[in-house]
């Protein structure tokens, strides 16, 4: 017996197309490795508080406009570390392949909740009709008050 | 018959048909604001996605000075969809964090909480304070720029209490400054303490809306009108189903095609950067600290502001006992209040975006 697949090919191509084509069309996302950070961060010592930045004409709460902020004592290790500039880490995918993977699990994602909501459905409907004339109730006659 | 003798030696130990009893039993009443019933749900769904989540990067996490911002890379860059395991973890606690709001919205507008739900409603408060300091205790944990700055304001809000305010501030910062102390203090808080109170507190809401059962709404008790009800199981739960694979897949769309940067690591000893903006859901109180005056007569500006969010967190947390005449002027005030809050909380956002 030939088993038919539930999904025609053609949805299936759609389904992987339209991804590759979003993701063609969308800016590239960056998402490297990083050194050591920990090299950035190491040991300084906390006695004071620093002085923050306030942005001309703009009150902050609390800390941000305080004018008796902490100082921090620093250490030459980690003002070395200060002066570079860290890198901000971007989250995705790393490369084009998991790229597609993920926008064709987004795919698949969201054609499964559409079929789960159909057969749900139906089957709330068949529930409501077994309440209403009270198929599971001892009592014929208790279902539901319209 | 294997099935069947294995489903009997599951009834005789764990009495699984008297719960289902019970649950075919319970009635949801059918009206027109039933979608509020769905919010519950919903919350617990989150809930369980965050502690799934974070039980994953607790796995790849250091919550030291050194390796906290390192391994949150690694978790992004290195760990197999580690990056999407974040994502979600942030994203279902904004998405828990907002359907909290609505809930408690939703029963302060539809005076849920009459007699004898008056425990209920406090324990949803309770649980809407966890949830916040999930938040905000989550939001270090990163170790970048713009958390450890956020978090130096917001630890040195309760500065501003009289009396026990400094203690306050150093109790959460575990000395005067925010430092390492402070992210393994708040590691510890939100991995092990809020979730102990919130399994608590949950098991007391759970188990007092079994007893008293779901509200009706205010004007259908004032009819007298008998109102449509269904079973809870099934018919119910399959309409919850819908609700959270809806819910499920927003998010994970979201947590994918939106998922969260991570800064540089926090440097002590750098001043604060520039529009420093904590999570969605503090800004409207951001915003109210900003908009008061440096010093009201002799009082600073400060102290009045968080006196005056203490003043409506107790005013909000004991709301069922204020509210006892629901149907006269008093009852009608404190619903108009509940859309005033909306309003004042919706603006205050936006401004502090803007």
């Amino acid at each position: 017996m030939r088993i038919r697949p539930t999904v025609s090919p053609l949805l299936g191509q759609i389904i992987v197309v339209i991804p590759a084509l979003l993701l063609l069309t969308s800016p590239p996302v960056a998402a490297g490795g990083r050194g050591d950070r920990a090299a950035l961060i190491a040991g300084p010592e906390i006695s004071k508080l620093s002085t923050p930045r306030i942005r001309p004409g703009s009150r902050e709460p609390s800390l941000i406009r305080n004018p008796t902020m902490p100082q921090v004592q620093t250490e030459p290790g980690a003002q070395a570390g200060a002066e570079t500039q860290p890198e901000k880490i971007f989250a995705g995918p790393k490369d084009i392949k998991e790229r597609i993977a993920v926008y064709v699990f987004l795919g698949w994602l969201w054609l499964s909740i559409a079929v789960l909501i159909y057969l749900l459905r139906l089957k709330i409907r068949e529930i409501d009709r077994l309440y209403d004339f009270s198929y599971f109730s001892a009592d014929p006659g208790k279902g539901r008050e319209d | 018959m294997k099935v069947k003798k294995l489903h009997e030696w599951f009834e005789d130990r764990l009495g699984l048909s008297d719960i289902l009893g019970f649950l075919t039993k319970k009635e949801i009443p059918q009206h027109k604001h039933t979608i509020w019933y769905y919010t519950g749900s919903a919350i617990l769904m989150f809930f369980v996605i965050q502690v799934v989540t974070g039980f994953v990067l607790a796995f790849y996490y250091k919550p030291t000075l050194e390796e906290a911002n390192a391994s949150v890379a690694r978790i992004m860059t290195e760990v197999p969809m580690g990056w999407i395991m974040r994502s979600v973890h942030s994203w279902s606690a904004s998405f828990m964090i907002a359907i909290v709001f609505i809930h408690l919205l939703s029963i302060w507008i539809t005076k849920s909480y009459r007699q004898p739900r008056e425990l209920t409603w406090m324990s949803g408060v309770f649980l809407l304070l966890i949830s916040l300091f999930f938040g905000f205790t989550g939001y270090l944990l990163p170790w970048d720029e713009l958390s450890l700055s956020a978090t130096k304001v917001g630890t040195d809000i309760p500065r501003a209490i009289p009396g026990v305010g400094v203690w306050v501030t150093k109790l959460l910062r575990g000395g005067e400054d925010v430092t390492g102390d402070t992210l393994t203090r708040f590691f510890g808080i939100h991995v092990s303490i809020l979730p102990v109170l919130a399994f608590l507190l949950l098991a007391v809401h759970i188990f007092l809306i079994q007893k008293h059962g779901i509200s009706y709404p205010l004007d259908s008790e004032r009819q007298s009108s008998r109102i449509k009800t269904i079973p809870f199981w099934p018919n119910f739960v399959y309409r919850e189903m819908v609700v959270w694979l809806v819910l499920l897949g927003v998010l994970l769309t979201a947590a994918i095609l939106l998922p969260n940067a991570l800064g540089g690591p926090a440097d002590l000893m750098a001043p604060a950067p520039e529009g420093i903006k904590p999570e969605w859901y503090f800004l409207f109180l951001f915003q109210t600290l900003k908009i008061f005056p440096a010093h009201v007569i002799f009082v600073s500006g400060e102290t009045l502001a968080v006196l005056a969010m203490a003043l409506f967190l107790a005013l909000f947390l004991f709301l069922p006992f204020f509210d006892t005449k629901p149907e006269e002027r008093r009852g009608k005030i404190i619903t108009a209040s509940a859309y005033a809050f909306i309003a004042y909380a919706v603006l205050m956002t936006v401004w502090s975006l803007l």
